[in-house]
């Protein structure tokens, strides 16, 4: 039986305004197993990049519940949360949000900075390697984000989302800033990555990507559309 | 509608929505460059500024220079017969005039108030120009030997005496015992030149003849500091001529006349011309400079702000420039854009500048006109608009260059183009870290001074007087019969008084004695046997002087009743006399001598006290005087005496005397002896209170807006699980560098200010400053950090996507 990594009970994300309420989200029910390959798709404004945010902890639902690994994780602390998106979740953004300042290895090694377990320099350097290998930048350890090609930004992302051996990667429009061939290496590296056992959840508005994900579902006005292969939670 | 008027609209409507940076901008620019307007237009009055008389520069105060014959100055002031001299025999002035300053009581009004008066020759106001709103000036027939009693009163004068009657002229007043009709009143545009010295305005003027040192008249060795000389110099005559040709005049008459006293052997006189705005201004240039360096630093401080402001505030406007710039405005058009935005801002600024302008210059004229040359004639004028008008535009234009530097019109466009995701025009580290450590620097420096001279000017507030003035009151006596009193008669009249003054239910005791805190006399002293003369200080006191204001003996007796009553030729010294008398033995018994017959002998050393401001204690005498019309009151607990409750008093015992000054409580005066360093503490703290505003608007400024610009940066690293303190030490971190930069730049300044400026900081500088240093250092990173805490908190206490997506 599959373990359930992500589980999202009627989690609802409404904006309010003096005159109006605005429903971003409404009772989306989700289950993201281990080793799953999920797309998120639809139209531009259906509530996809909103969804990602709060299964990542970056954002608060305004109703429902969510667990992460069985632990409901709807109301935590600003610093609980950090605590599990650094040891949970690896994340992987549209415009790579690497630190310009910072070298490569630097910005693949930043999450274990912030780790609770606070490891030695030996632990960091050997885990970056393994994770610039895995992503073939490990000759590019030295060079800094301008240095490198869109593509290469995005592998090192990459990298930097699978530091902390997090139970799933987010992954928000992974090549809206690559060009095609870009694009395609980056698509390749999470295909290898999940069939490596990497669970992985990617929101794309592109449907040729949203293809090559093991399962797809469809956002339509905040509520999801079409969910064909995956368990929704009861 | 016009370009300008368009854009002059659009920068009003787009400000209009930013009340917050509006107010920061003109409060910060208002308020300091008015204090920048208001210190330039006391520049321009000082150093400028042509004097309000005819021919200004040609108006000169000569000086009476004596030398020893060592060539060392031993004093500057006039004796009588020389002066006389010089007024009658000069040929080099085409017209001149005597005053003398002094002070006395108008009896004839009901409050009998003191006042300050001019003794003058007719000349006086002829050569000012002065204008009258009454009456005329004196004349002729009011000239040296008329004894005329006439009066020329100020307006001031005129309207807090008079309620400004009109029949005025037709009114007398009465100074010991004489009537003056009032022939004059001037107008309320004259200004006095204050060549005795700053802050000492003249309310009434007699003519000459009534000077209060007419006992003067025939002494040519003793001078009076108070005697006065001014002319207009001949068209054709320099300062330097004049000088060679009244020298000779003034020094050989004087030589005749002395030639027979030892004290004056080799001494010489020498005339010295000052030009009125010379003696006005007098040393007063380093304090203007002092101040001029404050108030530039303060505006270095606040204009450094606003550029963090306006950056920021260019940033902000990133996606309304690049609208701009998509629909074809070009690099010109967006500098305009941004000038006219500055301009507004810089115009409003200069209008709440003009108004602050104005404050000060009400807040000099009542507490700085004796700190202060010229600072009665400040307003707003000509120079002070320009000077508005001159810094409103070139900050405008500075801060419209700063803003426009930062946008880079090709990435305007490139980031049109990928909608803003991610992307933004920004400030480079290198610069960011610059505007850190200006702003650092700047602002320790400043706060170090501040803090510094704030200590300097307490210390000097707090210091121990090593005397007691709690619960006691001063009151002197002035002539007020036009017969003066024998001295038989003074003696009793005095001592009556002395013992009425016990009677009174509020007075527990008194002492016949000069003041403690102004008053002392200047005398020559020759100890017996010796032709070794000292100059001391010396005030007349009785038996109850010391005891009542807890000055203690060192050695020796006070003098007893038994003396006092019998004036006894004694004296009591100080231990810095008794030192110079006596290096190696008791100075008790010593034989002292004023050049003439009566010789004096020392029966008690008491401690040396140091009045406030003092630098160093004084060699001073303590003698018997029993016609010395001055009291010091010891009050009951709870009790007080007022001013008229002590001039009945004085009136009940005789109508010759009548009280020339009185205070309740001599703490009072105390406090006039310390108005400048109250008002430099004041203006100390109040400088280190805006730094420190304006250091951390600055600090909040540059950190705030470096951190808008990261907020993706900060948004990523929190969420890969960076927590709130991890962003906090992060960015203190980032920072950190660049203050601590500061912070040595404005160590390294300092050592060179204090190692440039050593003579003159020489008094301030010691290593009783390093603590005061170390709490400046304290005070910044206190500032530092609050400002590297503050701006991230929108986005650590907020879920990560804020950060994320810039929504704030």
């Amino acid at each position: 039986m599959s373990t359930a990594i992500l589980t999202l009970n009627n989690i609802g994300k409404f904006f309010e305004t003096e005159e109006l309420e605005t429903h971003a989200l409404k009772s989306i029910n989700l289950t993201i197993n281990q080793g799953d390959y999920v797309a998120i798709s639809g139209p531009s404004g259906c509530g996809k990049s909103t969804l990602l945010s709060i299964m990542g902890l970056l954002d608060v639902s305004s109703s429902g519940e969510y667990y992460i690994e069985g632990v409901n994780v709807t109301d935590l602390s600003l610093d609980q949360a950090a605590d599990v998106r650094n040891a949970k979740i690896g994340f992987i953004f549209q415009s790579f949000n690497l630190i310009d300042e910072l070298s490569v290895f630097d910005n693949v090694a930043l999450p274990l900075r912030y780790h609770a377990d606070k490891p030695n320099s030996a632990t960091i350097k050997k885990r970056v390697i393994e994770c610039l290998e895995k992503v073939g930048l490990s000759h590019r350890i030295s060079h800094k984000p301008n240095q490198l090609s869109g593509g290469q930004q995005q592998r090192v992302a990459i990298a930097r989302a699978l530091v902390a051996n997090p139970a799933v990667l987010l992954v928000d429009e992974p090549t809206g800033n690559l060009d095609s061939k870009s694009a395609d290496q980056v698509m390749e590296v999470l295909d290898q990555l999940n069939k490596a056992g990497t669970t992985i959840c990617m929101v794309t508005h592109d449907p040729r990507y949203a293809d090559m994900a093991r399962t797809k579902v469809q956002l339509l006005d905040g509520a999801i559309l079409q969910a064909p292969s995956i368990k929704i939670a009861s | 509608m016009s370009s300008f008027t368009y854009q002059l609209k659009q920068a009003f409507l787009s400000l209009k929505k930013k009340p917050g940076f509006v107010f920061s901008v003109i409060s910060t620019m208002g308020i300091t460059l008015g204090a920048l307007l208001c210190v330039l237009t006391l520049a321009y009055s000082m150093l400028i500024k042509p004097l309000p008389y005819p021919e200004p520069d040609r108006l000169h105060k000569v000086i009476s220079q004596n030398f020893y014959e060592t060539g060392e100055l031993k004093y500057e002031a006039f004796n009588y017969p020389s002066l006389i001299n010089l007024y009658k025999n000069q040929t080099i002035f085409n017209d001149s005039a005597l005053i003398f300053y002094g002070k006395d009581v108008i009896s004839s009004l009901p409050n009998q108030p003191s006042t300050t008066i001019g003794y003058v020759t007719p000349e006086w106001f002829n050569l000012l120009g002065s204008e009258f709103v009454l009456g005329r000036g004196f004349e002729k027939t009011e000239a040296i030997n008329t004894h005329n009693p006439v009066t020329i009163i100020s307006y001031q004068t005129w309207l807090n005496e008079f309620a400004k009657d009109p029949e005025i002229l037709s009114q007398n007043i009465t100074i010991q015992g004489k009537s003056f009709r009032i022939v004059g009143v001037l107008s309320e545009a004259f200004i006095e030149p204050l060549i005795y010295y700053p802050g000492y305005n003249t309310y009434l003027w007699l003519p000459w003849d009534f000077n209060e040192a007419t006992f003067l008249n025939d002494r040519w060795e003793a001078s009076h500091p108070s005697y006065a000389f001014v002319g207009k110099l001949k068209k054709d005559i320099t300062p330097q001529q004049a000088e060679q040709n009244i020298t000779p005049l003034v020094n050989n008459l004087w030589q005749e006349n002395v030639a027979g006293m030892s004290e004056q052997k080799g001494v010489y006189l020498n005339m010295q011309l000052k030009s009125f705005s010379d003696v006005i201004v007098g040393d007063s240039q380093t304090r203007l400079w002092l101040l001029l360096a404050g108030v530039f630093s303060l505006v270095l401080i606040a204009s450094s702000n606003m550029m963090n402001l306006f950056v920021s505030r260019t940033a902000e406007q990133q996606r309304e420039l690049c609208i701009r710039a998509a629909v074809g405005a070009k690099k010109a058009d967006l500098y305009k854009t941004i000038l006219v935005e500055t301009g507004l801002l810089m115009g409003f600024s200069a209008i709440i500048a003009l108004v602050v302008a104005s404050l000060g210059f009400i807040f000099f004229k009542q507490n700085l006109t004796q700190f202060l040359p010229r600072v009665e004639e400040l307003s707003l004028n000509y120079f002070t608009l320009l000077s508005a008008l001159l810094l409103s535009f070139l900050l405008s234009v500075l801060f419209a260059q700063i803003s426009v530097r930062t946008v880079n019109y090709r990435a305007l466009n490139s980031t049109l183009q990928t909608s803003g995701k991610g992307t933004g025009i920004q400030v480079s580290k290198r610069l960011r870290s610059r505007l850190i450590t200006s702003q650092v620097a700047i602002a320790m420096i400043l706060i170090f001074f501040s803090i510094s001279l704030y200590k300097h000017t307490t210390d000097i507030i707090d210091a121990e007087l090593g005397f007691n003035v709690d619960k006691l009151s001063h009151l002197s006596l002035s002539v007020s019969s036009s017969v003066p009193p024998t001295p038989e008669e003074t003696t009793d009249i005095l001592s009556d008084i002395k013992t009425r003054l016990l009677q009174h239910q509020a007075v527990m005791k008194v002492s016949q004695s000069g003041t403690l805190l102004r008053g002392w006399a200047g005398y020559g002293i020759w100890l017996e046997g010796t032709e070794q003369p000292f100059s001391v200080e010396g005030i007349s006191i009785d038996e109850n002087y010391f005891s009542m204001i807890n000055q203690s003996f060192i050695s020796g007796d006070n003098f007893t009743a038994a003396d006092i009553d019998d004036e006894n030729l004694l004296l009591v010294i100080n231990d810095k006399f008794a030192q110079a008398l006596a290096p190696d033995g008791s100075a008790i018994g010593k034989k002292l001598n004023f050049g003439n017959e009566d010789i004096y002998t020392v029966v008690g050393v008491v401690k040396g006290v140091t009045m406030p401001t003092d630098k160093k204690i004084s060699m001073r005498i303590y003698y018997i005087d029993r016609g010395f019309p001055s009291y010091i009151i010891q009050l009951k607990n709870n009790q007080a005496l007022s001013r008229s409750q002590a001039a009945d008093l004085v009136k009940e015992v005789s109508s010759k005397y009548t009280v020339y000054e009185f205070y309740d409580d001599l703490s009072a005066a105390v406090d006039e002896r310390l108005i400048i360093q109250k008002v430099t503490t004041l203006t100390a703290a109040s400088l280190a209170v805006i730094t420190m505003f304006l250091a951390a608007l600055g600090l909040y400024g540059v950190l705030s807006y470096s951190t808008k610009m990261r907020r993706f940066e900060i948004g990523t690293r929190m969420a890969i699980g960076a927590k709130g303190k991890d962003i906090i030490s992060w960015n203190i971190k980032e920072n950190g560098s660049a203050v601590l930069k500061g912070m040595v730049i404005s160590l390294v300044v300092m050592l060179l200010l204090v190692f440039g400026f050593s003579e003159q900081l020489n008094q301030y500088v010691s290593l009783q400053l390093l603590p005061l240093l170390l709490l400046s250092f304290a005070l910044i990173s206190v500032l530092s950090m609050l400002t590297c805490y503050l701006p991230l908190r929108r986005f650590i206490n907020r879920p990560v996507i804020h950060a994320l997506k810039g929504n704030e």
